[in-house]
């Protein structure tokens, strides 16, 4: 969905938070500016663009497959299912947190249970040797112990 | 020193990690809706423990091959796999529909492969040339040249500039987060002491181009996907029939496709739409184009391989990325110790080599794995996106946690793939926000320097002959857009 007055209106927002935001940076020096400078410009910059988005707006348009609530709820469902991930990784580790994750997406994608299951056991354990194995980086342990 | 290059690059690990990353970029542009861009990120954790000849091995491989690659299922169901292959996709598919699938295909493949060695070629040349000029230069020539180049990202990338110029505003906010370059001060790090080195970068083009492509092809409805039945000849039969006809128009592509490629923000899709419509102008059968001309084809393809090249001159010699997968790489190399620049040709001629010579062998390379995944295609662009979406997005998870091994970076991807999507929804180009987090640290740094040096004087940023020119342009690329409104208006 395109809609150029609200973008406008964020950006334009954007630009006078951003402002307010710099009001207690410290101040100039004698021979440079301070801190302060660079955001300051971007504020200028967002309200001036912002501005001119809502005054030169292209029509909105809208798109039916994105406006559809199923569509939607699979986008919040996968956006809680990774702020859970984050939140529970490091207690119950990698492969759960992932294996969860990675089954519970391929169910909102409309996979059958049978299929979910062969993804998340061929894909977890395959990203974990890459990453932890190949690459040894540290993926959280948690309760398996590895 | 070639003679070390050589070396560098022809040991067994290079060549694997090369023929791995390309086999991924021709899957990753076979799969329409995943893009080249989208690729490198999510490579990036993987190179970020790597060296850096195998870590740019990795990129430029990857790259050259998904650019083809995308060509595949534009030419298959007429969905382009990149958005590189956007100008000719409906010419190849109208060629598909007359039974010409493999013609087509095996055009995309020479032409690719043509176009990518010539943008080799230029790199190897201008690249030393322009560095050489550019030891001259000091912190005003490189503000001024930072900056021009982000101008150039805002104006030139697709859509309007006013969005362009909103997306490269948020890429400077990003990349002021942190502490400030010359006094220390922590910027909008609002306690949190994970934002204190900045907006990790990892994250956040993880999240700008894997998690919102996830995102997008969550609300978009599945359609089914049926190809044209094809030909039984060999995919090589009318390539070499075109060649004979088209060697000058095929270099005229090649130079247009690297000089595009070279200007910051412009990239491989815009060199192919460009060199699309040039080539319409000057063909003896304009007629064709838009309803499959293999001509039309050949040469957009040519410009948008050689594009690849083209963006790594301005890369190597200034630090000015040419598109989003040089800043990426650019990203990669700062992350590694390794500030691109003039300075680097001197210290470590031996990793320049190094890159020229990869390039050539990337392209070659695309010759029998581009083959090969037209031989595979047809299963390739029909792949179920249920099954592949779970692994990207687990991916996108661990790639974003790997670097700092914290959950606050998944937080980073989260924010930014949301980001990422909203702004491309309203038709916001993302590519300038990665240009710049990358130079707005560059600019910021030598705007200050300058300025410290010339006592707090202006004045100083126009003395100098180069500085002067590169500061002149910068003023004429903004006002120039008011230039010609003010004439059409006075006109009208």
């Amino acid at each position: 969905m395109r809609n150029d007055r609200i973008l406008g209106a964020l950006v334009l927002i954007a630009g006078i938070v951003l402002y307010a935001a710099t009001a207690h940076f410290p101040g100039a020096a004698s021979n440079r500016p301070g801190p302060a400078f660079l955001p300051r410009v971007l504020a200028v910059l967002f309200a001036v663009s912002g501005f001119l988005l809502i005054l030169y707006r292209k029509p909105t348009v809208n798109d039916a497959s994105e406006n559809q609530p199923r569509n939607r709820f699979k986008v919040v469902a996968m956006i809680a299912g990774l702020v859970l991930y984050s939140m529970i990784a490091d207690t119950t580790g990698f492969l759960i947190a992932g294996g969860c994750l990675t089954f519970g997406f391929c169910s909102l994608l409309g996979n059958s249970w049978r299929v979910g299951l062969v993804v998340t056991v061929v894909l977890v354990p395959f990203i974990y040797t890459i990453f932890s194995t190949v690459l040894g980086v540290v993926l959280p342990v948690g309760w398996l112990g590895w | 020193m070639i003679a070390d290059a050589f070396a560098l690059v022809f040991q067994p690990s290079i060549l694997l990690v090369m023929a791995v990353s390309g086999l991924y970029g021709l899957f990753v542009g076979s799969v329409p809706g995943l893009t080249a861009t989208m690729a490198v990120a999510l490579m990036v954790p993987f190179t970020f423990y790597m060296d850096p000849v195998p870590a740019l091995a990795a990129i430029v491989t990857m790259e050259a091959m998904a650019i083809f690659a995308g060509d595949i299922p534009g030419a298959l169901v007429r969905i382009p796999g990149t958005p590189s292959s956007a100008a000719y996709t409906d010419d190849a598919y109208a060629l598909t529909q007359k039974g010409r699938a493999q013609s087509v295909l095996g055009v995309c493949l020479i032409f690719s492969v043509l176009g990518g060695l010539f943008g080799s070629v230029v790199l190897m040349i201008a690249a030393p040339l322009l560095a050489t000029f550019a030891l001259q230069f000091t912190s005003y020539e490189y503000f001024w040249l930072a900056l021009l180049g982000l101008s150039c990202a805002a104006l030139v990338a697709k859509g309007s500039p006013l969005k362009g110029a909103i997306s490269l505003g948020i890429g400077l906010f990003l990349s002021t987060v942190g502490l400030d370059p010359v006094d220390g001060y922590a910027r909008f790090t609002f306690g949190y002491s994970d934002l204190v080195g900045g907006v990790s970068f990892i994250p956040a083009m993880i999240g700008l181009f894997g998690l919102s492509e996830v995102i997008r092809n969550l609300l978009r409805s599945d359609v089914e996907i049926r190809i044209p039945q094809t030909e039984r000849h060999g995919v090589l039969v009318e390539v070499f029939r075109l060649l004979g006809r088209r060697k000058k128009s095929l270099l005229r592509s090649a130079s247009l496709g690297t000089g595009i490629g070279a200007l910051p923000g412009a990239g491989a899709d815009i060199a192919a739409w460009i060199s699309f419509g040039v080539s319409k102008r000057c063909s003896d059968t304009p007629e064709e184009y838009g309803q499959g001309s293999l001509e039309g084809v050949g040469d957009a393809t040519a410009a948008n391989n050689s594009a690849v090249a083209g963006a790594w001159v301005p890369a190597l010699v200034f630090g000015i990325p040419g598109d989003t997968v040089t800043a990426i790489a650019i990203g990669v190399l700062l992350m590694k110790g390794l500030q691109p620049g003039p300075a680097i040709f001197e210290r470590q001629p031996e990793l320049l080599y190094a890159v020229y010579i990869v390039f050539f062998l990337a392209n070659l390379l695309l010759l029998p794995f581009g083959y090969l995944a037209i031989l595979a295609g047809r299963r390739v662009v029909t792949m179920p996106r249920r099954i592949l979406l779970p692994g990207i997005l687990l991916f996108c998870v661990v790639g974003s946690f790997a670097i700092n091994h914290s959950t606050f970076d998944i937080g980073v991807m989260i924010v930014m793939g949301l980001l990422g999507y909203y702004l491309e929804a309203n038709e916001v180009p993302i590519g300038p926000i990665v240009l710049g987090l990358v130079l707005g640290p560059m600019i910021e740094h030598h705007f200050m320097n300058s300025l410290i040096k010339s006592q707090g004087s202006l004045a100083q940023f126009f003395t100098r002959p180069v500085a002067g020119v590169l500061g002149i342009l910068c003023l004429v690329m903004w006002f120039y857009p008011f230039i010609s409104y003010v004439r059409r208006w006075r006109k009208t």
